[in-house]
Formats: C-alpha cells, sequence, structure tokens
C-alpha cells in the first residue's frame, strides 16, 4: 500500500456502512486467502461487495487474485493513518 | 510524536495487525528446479552404490562417499523446499479446484524426499522423482501449457515431464 501505509504503520479503522462505500475508500478485511489485509476499493457491488486493489501496484497482490470481497469481510474503513514517514487524516472521500 | 507513543502503546499492549499482502510477485515458478534436483538424488545413488561395490576403500573414496551422502541428502531437502514454495505461493484456490490431489501428492513428495534422506535407495530416488514429475504436469496444466515426457540428456539419464514451449 506504498505510499500511503508503510510496513509498520498503524492506522484506526471504524465500521462503515455498506450503502456509504465508495471508490477510493481504504478498507480492512478478512480475506478467505489472505487473511486480513488493507486495500483499496476499486469496485462496489450492493451483491458482491467490493473489488481491492494495492496502492503499490507492482508489488501487490492483483485485483483479480483476491476476486470480489463480501461485505460480511469488510472489518473496517480506515479514517486514519500514523506513520513516521507521514501522518494524515483521510478525507471523506478517500 | 503520536507515532512514538503509539509504539509504545504498541509494545505493551500490541494491536491487532492488517496486511497489506506486498510481497514481491516476481512470479518466477517453475518446477524445473525440483526436477533437477530429484534427478541428482537418483545420481548420488547410482554413484553410492559403484562405491559400494568396491572391495577395499580408500581414503578418498571415503571422503567421496561421505560428499555424496551429504549433497544426496540436500538436493533431497532441495526437493522438498522447492515443491513447498510453489505449492505456497503459486498455488491458490483455482489451482486446487482444479487439481484437487495436489495437497496429497505434495505431502506424498514431503514423504518421499524423507525417505531418500534416510536411506540410500534407488526404488525411493525414482518414487520421488516420479511425483516430482507429476507434481510438474499439474503445475504446468494450471498454466495451459502442454507438456512432453523425455529422458534427460545427461546422467541419470531418467524420464523427466518438460514443458511445450
Amino acid at each position: 500500500m506504498q505510499p500511503m501505509l508503510f510496513a509498520g504503520d498503524f492506522i484506526l479503522i471504524c465500521k462503515w456502512p455498506k450503502a456509504w462505500l465508495q471508490i477510493g475508500h481504504v478498507l480492512v478485511v478478512n480475506s478467505e486467502q489472505y487473511g486480513v489485509i488493507v486495500k483499496r476499493v476499486t469496485q462496489v457491488c450492493s451483491v458482491k461487495g467490493v473489488m481491492l486493489q494495492g496502492d503499490n501496484a507492482l508489488e501487490s497482490v492483483s485485483t483479480s487474485a483476491m476476486g470480489w470481497i463480501k461485505p460480511s469481510a469488510i472489518i473496517g474503513k480506515v479514517i486514519f493513518t500514523s506513520s513516521s514517514r507521514n501522518q494524515k487524516l483521510l478525507m471523506k472521500n478517500r | 510524536m503520536l507515532n512514538s507513543l503509539l509504539k509504545t502503546l504498541h509494545r505493551s499492549k500490541p494491536f491487532d495487525k492488517a496486511s497489506a499482502h506486498c510481497d514481491i510477485p516476481c512470479k518466477i515458478y517453475d518446477p524445473i528446479s525440483a526436477q533437477l534436483a530429484a534427478l541428482s538424488v537418483i545420481r548420488f545413488v547410482d554413484l553410492l552404490n559403484e562405491l559400494s561395490e568396491k572391495e577395499n576403500l580408500s581414503f578418498a573414496d571415503h571422503a567421496q562417499f561421505s560428499r555424496l551422502i551429504s549433497e544426496k541428502e540436500t538436493h533431497a531437502e532441495k526437493v522438498k523446499h522447492e515443491i513447498r514454495v510453489i505449492w505456497g505461493d503459486y498455488f491458490k484456490a483455482p489451482q486446487f479446484e482444479k487439481y484437487p490431489d495436489t495437497n496429497e501428492l505434495v505431502h506424498n513428495i514431503m514423504l518421499t524426499g524423507s525417505a531418500c534422506k534416510q536411506h540410500v535407495s534407488r526404488e525411493k530416488a525414482e518414487a520421488l522423482l516420479t511425483l516430482v514429475n507429476e507434481f510438474a504436469a499439474s503445475f504446468w496444466a494450471t498454466k495451459g501449457v502442454e507438456t512432453k515426457t523425455a529422458t534427460c540428456p545427461y546422467p541419470p539419464a531418467e524420464q523427466v515431464v518438460y514443458p511445450k514451449l
């Protein structure tokens, strides 16, 4: 998830209503294949859930490999990050 | 400041972790390394058997014997390592669905690889190569690559599954 997140960064998440999910949001999800991961939303479907992608596309597992993430697998939306490299409050549209 | 505070808190009471899963996806997987290691195991067994036919072993023979045993075990372990990497890093749900026997096959390779380390047995070494060839055939099939079986053009001149590229 570089450059937004680096290994060892802290993130704060909160529960987020399905209906409010948008492309660009950064979510923490419990993937069947990859465990608890943090990724950015690229597609939203009210039935299938969300498709995700890492910011560091060259080094991230692909969207197709992750597949659709069910709404029930979404743990929360990242609302704050704290890093030794950068600190920022995520805007509502992210 | 805030980050330092969070780090201190994390050390005393660790937070839950989320991974970004950013392993470098080199995507370079090829069972040929395992196949070559399995062939090497057979070769070392052959050389050990040749050595065992000598009536008297010289000092140099003893040194070679020791080296051959060591290399046989190293290459049997290499087979296990190479297969584990492909099984663990490359095979995912779609491949397991297509080849549901993969887990059992990999487990058999692990057991046979260990047996090759424990014994000086051509039979067991051949069994290891057969299993690794089977794994290679499945691996290439998951990529939609046809395979052919041919005799490798070097000792121990055994049958090896190669991709038709």
